[in-house]
């Protein structure tokens, strides 16, 4: 069995009358790369905030690497690294400073780890320049090497790819992958847009108004999703149209139906007998953003 | 622990502000020392006694003539000798001297321009005039301050008892006591001083009732006169970086209050403002620790602060003035034994600064406090000043109205100066163990209340 590196159970957080959370359960386990997805104001960054110590938990238990956070929080946050919100670093400081800053606050770290992440997160030409002349992105890879110098087995990151561009938010994808390798780190990470997550995330975990409505990996989310979408090529489209009603038109050549896999054979036999010339048929493989909206129906904060 | 509070000064020192702020008491030092150094130049005691001389328009009649002739007679009397020589001061300072000579050259001037006056009368003027300039040209000056006394005695038989003459007095014998002619030097400035304190304790201890606060100045005047004797007769000349070393803590401590309140005020705010503190509470310390290790760092910096203000002194007030002199000790009354003490000039500074250290932390205590429950530096750092700078008006209603409660406000206590050498407080009902007690009270809530609401903080979006 693997080692379960981050539990959070029924975790409960009101702000006055406004209930943020609601029994948030889920678990994270060595190797590990869970997309902790859901929209605005869903509860993600208060999640985060919860697991950190950063605010009080109402009720519900956090563990790291076994340790609770509100009893022992010392023990509990020495193997985490995280950047929560935005990368707020000094900026009057150097990268190298800021850097240091952090080296001095953990035992056991090398000196020579902080060239290392420097070096890692590829930031080695412009580490002795001020943070208040960095971008964006490199303040995010600044915060990424301090979040990573102590050698966490945990990353947990608040929409790391918010305010990134494109080619941002793939290098700092690349970097992840890279991380996750080299480092063996397990990441938690949390974002409300998909697309970037789905290529290399394992687990999702889908929260909607303050409750986790889906934890799965992401193979069984989209294989839970029963009906699938299939692409048809045909010739006599016209007739297609008097035949079948629920279908997406796409071309003069094609259409799209939503259907249950077993009643595909039926179907092409149906299209078959009606003359119909059919070229190709093939299921169009689902998008983690497809499954979301589906499950969250929507962007809709309460 | 060690390593926060490393982080904390490594932070504080990479700042722009602090640099700023150095700039700001460096220059300050030196505008002070400048002042001083202009003040000192001269210790004038006795301004300068010229008359103008007056200009004929050429149709004054007889009599009008006489006048300004005789003026620039007078004038020219007194010009052969130096502004600051004895001599010079003597003929005004002597109660009629002056008066005598002017009334002298009228007599001859009046008999040239034949205005009717007697011949004998003029030849026993310009008697006395020559006299007079051989005496004061024979460097007898004691001559003239026996003169005056005998004169004073005459005046107190005449119309009985008078505090300022007594006081006068007082000070002509001390003036052949110990040697000091008239001039424009620190002696004479000394006993300048005396003379001053002499008629105030000579007032009061003519008043028929004292009240609480006639009496402290009472003392304290007896207790300055005492001091003020004691460098006469032992001819202890301060030299102005003496002085200003003295007057350090009134001089300096607004530059000094206004860095320990902005480096208090802005050591946590700054971190929620700027969102740092997200990375520093998710690092392997309790939030005590964090609290803790920031506080130490504001207590670190008065001590900084100080020590940096002092070595802007010494070596500005070094170049102005120059070393000479810092070994003569310093001379202070001690209300517990009654008697005046000499004290090394550095051992004073020291005494001096402990005592106001309660106030210099208690400053850091409430605007770090106040940047606990804000989280805003601009605030905290403003509130605390309104608090110090307000203080001294506080202190005078204190003073003006008494009453009972305003004895446990913090800003009537918490400088212990006063106490220094068995002193007693300004204010009425105030002690020293009451100064301890309200003092040591208001730093340990202030800093309850700061770790209580830090550790149920809950770091909300920023």
């Amino acid at each position: 069995m693997k080692k379960k590196i981050l539990e959070c159970t029924n975790l409960c957080k009101k702000f006055g009358k406004k209930e943020i959370l609601k029994n948030v359960t889920f678990d994270l386990e060595e190797g590990d790369i869970l997309g902790f997805i859901g929209p605005n104001g869903a509860g993600k960054t208060t999640t985060i905030k919860l697991i950190l110590g950063l605010q009080g938990i109402d009720s519900g238990r956090v563990l790291i690497n076994g340790h609770d956070v509100q009893k022992d929080f010392v023990k509990a946050i020495e193997k985490v690294g995280t950047i929560v919100e935005n990368p707020d670093m000094y900026m009057y400081l150097t990268g190298r400073q800021n850097l240091l800053l952090n080296f001095r606050l953990y035992k056991n770290v090398d000196k020579k780890r902080i060239d290392e992440v420097i070096k890692l997160v590829g930031l080695g030409n412009r580490i002795d320049d001020k943070v208040s002349k960095y971008s964006l992105g490199m303040r995010q890879r600044l915060g990424i090497a301090q979040a990573i110098l102590h050698r966490p087995n945990l990353l947990i990151l608040d929409e790391p790819t918010n305010g990134l561009d494109p080619e941002g938010i793939y290098e700092l994808r690349k970097l992840l992958k890279k991380l996750a390798r080299e480092e063996n780190i397990a990441v938690f990470i949390s974002s409300h847009n998909l697309s970037e997550l789905e290529s290399f995330c394992n687990k999702v975990c889908i929260i909607q108004n303050g409750e986790v409505i889906e934890e799965s990996t992401i193979k069984k989310l989209k294989e839970n999703i029963a009906e699938s979408t299939y692409l048809f090529r045909v010739k006599g489209m016209e007739k297609v149209k008097t035949l079948l009603d629920d279908i997406k038109v796409v071309d003069e050549e094609s259409f799209e139906i939503k259907i249950n896999k077993d009643n595909i054979p039926k179907l092409i036999k149906k299209l078959v007998n009606k003359d119909i010339e059919i070229f190709e048929v093939y299921e169009k493989e689902i998008s983690l953003e497809d499954a979301f909206i589906k499950k969250t129906g929507g962007n809709v904060i309460d | 622990m060690i390593n926060l509070i490393r982080n904390e000064l490594y932070k504080i020192f990479h700042k722009k502000t602090i640099y700023i702020f150095l700039v700001i008491m460096f220059l300050y030092t030196i505008l002070v020392n400048f002042v001083y150094y202009q003040e000192g130049k001269s210790h004038k005691v006795y301004g300068d006694n010229t008359f103008y001389d007056e200009t004929y328009v050429g149709n004054e009649d007889g009599e009008l003539k006489a006048q300004k002739k005789t003026t620039n007679d007078v004038n020219k009397f007194e010009s052969q000798y130096d502004k600051d020589s004895w001599q010079r001061i003597t003929i005004y300072e002597n109660i009629d001297i002056a008066n005598t000579l002017y009334q002298n050259y009228l007599t001859i001037n009046r008999y040239e321009a034949k205005l009717g006056e007697d011949k004998k009368d003029y030849l026993e003027a310009k008697k006395e005039i020559a006299e007079l300039q051989n005496k004061l040209d024979s460097g007898d000056w004691k001559y003239f301050i026996r003169e005056e006394m005998a004169k004073r005695k005459e005046i107190i038989k005449e119309n009985g008892s008078d505090a300022d003459q007594e006081a006068m007095l007082e000070v002509l014998q001390m003036r052949l006591d110990y040697d000091i002619p008239y001039g424009n030097d620190y002696l004479n400035e000394y006993l300048n001083n005396y003379y001053y304190l002499l008629n105030d304790i000579k007032y009061y201890e003519g008043l028929d009732k004292l009240t609480a606060s006639d009496e402290r100045v009472l003392a304290t005047d007896k207790a300055e006169l005492e001091v003020e004797a004691y460098k006469i007769k032992n001819k202890i000349n301060n030299s102005q970086l003496r002085e200003i070393i003295n007057d350090f803590y009134s001089i300096f401590s607004m530059a000094i209050i206004i860095v320990i309140i902005v480096v208090a005020g802005s050591i946590l705010s700054e971190e929620f403002s700027k969102g740092t503190i997200k990375l520093l509470l998710v690092k392997p310390y309790r939030r005590w620790e964090i609290l803790a290790s920031k506080f130490i760092t504001s207590i670190i910096i008065i001590f900084l602060a100080i020590l940096a203000q002092f070595a802007f002194e010494m070596v500005i007030g070094g170049l102005y003035f120059g070393y000479s002199g810092l070994n003569i000790p310093e001379v202070v009354f001690d209300y517990s034994s009654n008697a005046i003490k000499m004290i090394n000039i550095f051992g004073l500074f020291s005494l001096r600064t402990l005592a106001v250290l309660p106030q210099f932390i208690l400053l850091a205590t409430i605007a770090f406090a106040l940047s606990v429950l804000f989280t805003n530096a601009t605030a905290s750092i403003a509130v605390t000043l309104v608090i110090s700078f307000g203080s001294s008006v506080l202190n005078l209603l204190a003073q003006a109205i008494k009453v009972g409660f305003l004895k446990y406000f913090i800003t009537l206590n918490w400088d212990f100066t006063c106490y220094l050498f068995g002193g007693k407080s300004p204010y009425d009902g105030i002690s020293l163990p009451l100064s301890i007690g309200v003092s040591v009270t208001y730093f340990v809530i202030l800093l309850l209340i700061s770790f209580i609401v830090f550790q149920k903080k809950n770091i909300k979006n920023i």
